[in-house]
């Protein structure tokens, strides 16, 4: 009720590249901004939600000086009520919709959430101190072009719309602006964000003013790197080589193996879904909206798994780089090709193609996670080069040829998702495997058949 | 080559328990063993190539002219390990592989054969292989130490990662490992290589050319004598010459000719430290 309390709306009705009032407020001199004035009353004691008026505003509306509020532009939209609440779940602001201007809300910073008269989320956004930030709204409350014209009484060539500035409000000792000028967030950094996080991980947070969750995430993805590094280079190449040497127990080539694989996936996890929050971030910073109703999905994943080996050293990572195209045919229920890829080996030239199907019930999906379980068959095919070729070529005999191999591996898995973006996911899918013939992994490994395999998946996943 | 049938242990459990308790994962099986020796006639055979995947070599040469303690054979043993997800499995996997010995006039392969269904998951490991002294050998694997000792004929030695000891070889010497030290004392001509390792050696007869390169390592050489030398020696390290007619401390390039010249001994590093010594101190 604080929050409601401090809140004022303003209805401001920004005619087009106007600096005349259109609908002036009645009661409020042009060059008082009337948020700031009706803050002031309310900051003196109101205590009730207060809804959003529709007044006019004039280029020194725009100017309203450091007022330790933030702004937030909605619209212009169909017509409809859209209600604010905050972190607490208060109702803070009624706007109302139209589709011929912008509706401003003068509200204390924080997170707020934008809901339909019915309650549903409509989006989310977040009021920071003398900002301006625009709400963005789904296609469905948006209003095309030439309906904002009819609604607008425009006959003549359309002015250029009004935007929203993003960006810290003008100083009230600053000569006022000719002209209110609003526009979006700074749309090159949607895209510069994440690639600045693509070669410099934190880079696009700190584009977006948030040094400190940049350098948090410079530090966490350095950090996973360099451990990774190190913990490969605590390999012993030479292990084996060397006649009834043990090499490294069992249990530190176990635990530095497992390491390994959990360190490369949290790296590549941290990496990718750092890249993917400074996009979310450069756009707006509402929580994403899961594409429940997806057709497509394409989903790359790395599976890892300690597994033992024969001789020394005694356990070996085998990891396994897989891609998967997975369509949703009912709500809830995807099926597709999976586990798409090929694994070389320069011994024997040996060849490994590997595909197979995978169906998958999602049985939870609330907010940003998705819960699934499924299972699915991997087949692989195998061909590589004669195990020995003859010294002399025999005429009378055929020479060797290229052996082939086929494999089949059914398996069941729990699939564990959390989108960063409406259409992107990362996730994490522990499995079980049985491979009925010997599984091929790249550089020539295998894991022998009916070798039951726990394995642990990092995905990355694409809706459309 | 003959097996001795298969026998298995099972799982490592301590091993188990950990895999079972990472957070990554495992892989659930036994483990095989199979045990063979093998013996093939090299009677009309001079030169024999031994190229086997990743296990270590231990070669002993025997007085050919002791016909009644050295036969004209390969002799050998050795195991097969394997890994699968059953113990009759395992046993069965580690018994499927073979080496293979093939002969062409006077010269004479050994070889592993694995079927595809069994590749990856066995692993070789050699026991000790005798043959006579006088016949050249060229051995090859992947990641394994190899020990060559008492041959008169020539050696060559290439593998991927492992150390290479090697007493003899009065034929002639070729050495290269990936990675891993030399350790030689031969009275043949020599041309060692190796990527990552130092490199011991020393001329056990008469002079002879010698060529030493390491990636990165130091090489200590004690020559036979520096008469008719032609010395050749870089690297960034330290350069130490204690012969009877040179002696020196440097570092960069060092490069002396004795007499005629005629034995050729080079030595490169590019920043291991570098020694020469002489059998005759002087």
């Amino acid at each position: 009720m604080l929050r409601a309390a401090w809140a004022l709306a303003g209805v401001l009705g920004l005619a087009p590249g106007s600096s005349e009032p259109s609908d002036g407020p009645p009661d409020g001199p042009p060059d008082a901004p009337l948020g700031l004035s009706e803050r002031a009353s309310a900051g003196e004691g109101l205590r009730e939600p207060v809804s959003t008026r529709e007044a006019g505003v004039t280029s020194a509306d725009a100017a309203p000086g450091t007022t330790g509020l933030g702004r937030l532009v909605v619209g212009p939209g169909r017509p409809g009520v859209l209600h604010l609440v905050d972190a607490g779940g208060h109702h803070v602001a009624t706007v109302s919709l139209r589709p011929e201007g912008r509706t401003v809300v003068e509200i204390p910073p924080g997170r707020y959430t934008v809901r339909d008269a019915e309650g549903a989320t409509v989006a989310s956004v977040e009021a920071e101190t003398d900002q301006v930030h625009a709400v963005e709204l789904p296609e469905a409350w948006q209003v095309e072009p030439a309906e904002r014209s009819r609604a607008s009484g425009s006959d003549g060539p359309s002015a250029p719309s009004p935007a929203v500035v993003t960006g810290p409000l003008a100083s009230p000792d600053a000569p006022p602006p000719s002209e209110v000028e609003l526009v979006p967030r700074r749309r090159w950094a949607r895209w510069a964000a994440p690639l600045l996080s693509a070669v410099v991980p934190g880079g696009g947070q700190a584009l977006n003013g948030q040094p400190g969750r940049g350098l948090a995430i410079f530090t966490g993805t350095v950090g996973l790197v360099l451990g990774t590094v190190a913990v490969w280079g605590a390999r012993d190449p030479a292990a084996g080589a060397t006649p009834d040497d043990p090499g490294p127990s069992n249990a530190r080539e176990i635990v530095r193996l497992g390491a390994l694989g959990g360190l490369g996936a949290a790296a590549g996890l941290l990496y990718v879904g750092q890249i993917l929050d400074a996009h979310a971030q450069a756009v707006d910073r509402r929580p994403p909206t899961p594409r429940r109703r997806h057709v497509i999905a394409l989903e790359v994943a790395r599976f890892s798994t300690v597994g033992f080996a024969p001789g020394q050293p005694a356990y070996d990572l085998y990891s396994d780089w897989s891609l998967a195209i997975m369509g949703q045919l009912v709500p809830r229920v995807t099926l597709g090709i999976s586990d798409l890829g090929i694994k070389l080996a320069r011994h024997r030239r040996m060849v490994t193609v590997q595909a197979g199907a995978r169906a998958a019930y999602r049985f939870f999906d609330r907010g940003r996670v998705w819960l699934a379980a499924g299972g699915g068959v991997l087949l692989q095919g195998t061909r590589a080069n004669a195990a020995a070729t003859p010294l002399v070529d025999d005429p009378d005999e055929p020479p060797p040829s290229a052996e082939r191999a086929l494999s089949m591996v059914p398996y069941a898995h729990f699939d564990a998702r959390l989108f960063l973006l409406d259409r992107w996911s990362l996730g994490l899918v522990p499995r079980v495997s049985l491979p009925l013939w010997a599984r091929r992994y790249r550089g020539g490994r295998s894991l022998p058949r009916y070798g039951t395999t726990f394995e642990l998946g990092a995905t990355l996943g694409v809706y459309f | 080559m003959r097996g001795l049938g298969g026998s298995y242990r099972a799982r490592d459990a301590a091993g188990l328990a950990l895999c079972s308790l990472s957070l990554l994962g495992c892989v659930l099986g036994f483990r095989g063993e199979a045990a063979f020796f093998g013996e093939h006639d090299l009677s009309q055979t001079e030169e024999l190539r031994i190229s086997l995947p990743d296990t270590p070599l231990s070669i002993v040469a025997c007085a050919a002219d002791d016909a009644q303690n050295c036969p004209p054979a390969l002799l050998y043993d050795g195991r097969w390990l394997s890994v699968a997800g059953s113990r009759a499995d395992a046993r069965a996997d580690a018994a499927t592989p073979t080496l293979r010995f093939e002969r062409d006039d006077g010269f004479a392969t050994l070889a592993a054969e694995v079927p595809l269904a069994v590749d990856g998951a066995v692993d070789l490991v050699m026991g000790q292989l005798q043959l006579p002294d006088d016949r050249h050998i060229d051995a090859r694997t992947g990641v394994g130490d190899v020990s060559v000792r008492g041959t008169e004929a020539s050696v060559v030695v290439d593998i991927d990662v492992g150390d290479v000891e090697i007493r003899g070889a009065d034929g002639g010497l070729a050495v290269r490992t990936g990675q891993g030290t030399i350790d030689v004392v031969t009275p043949g001509h020599a041309e060692l290589r190796t990527g990552a390792g130092s490199v011991q050696v020393e001329q056990s007869g008469d002079p002879r050319d010698l060529t030493v390169q390491t990636g990165q390592g130091s090489i200590t050489v004690t020559v036979a004598s520096d008469a008719d030398i032609d010395l050749s020696v870089r690297t960034r390290g330290r350069i130490v010459v204690r012969t009877p007619s040179i002696t020196t401390v440097t570092s960069g390039r060092f490069e002396r000719r004795n007499g005629n010249g005629s034995i050729s001994v080079v030595l490169d590093s590019p920043a291991g430290d570098i020694e020469v010594r002489s059998v005759d101190p002087g």
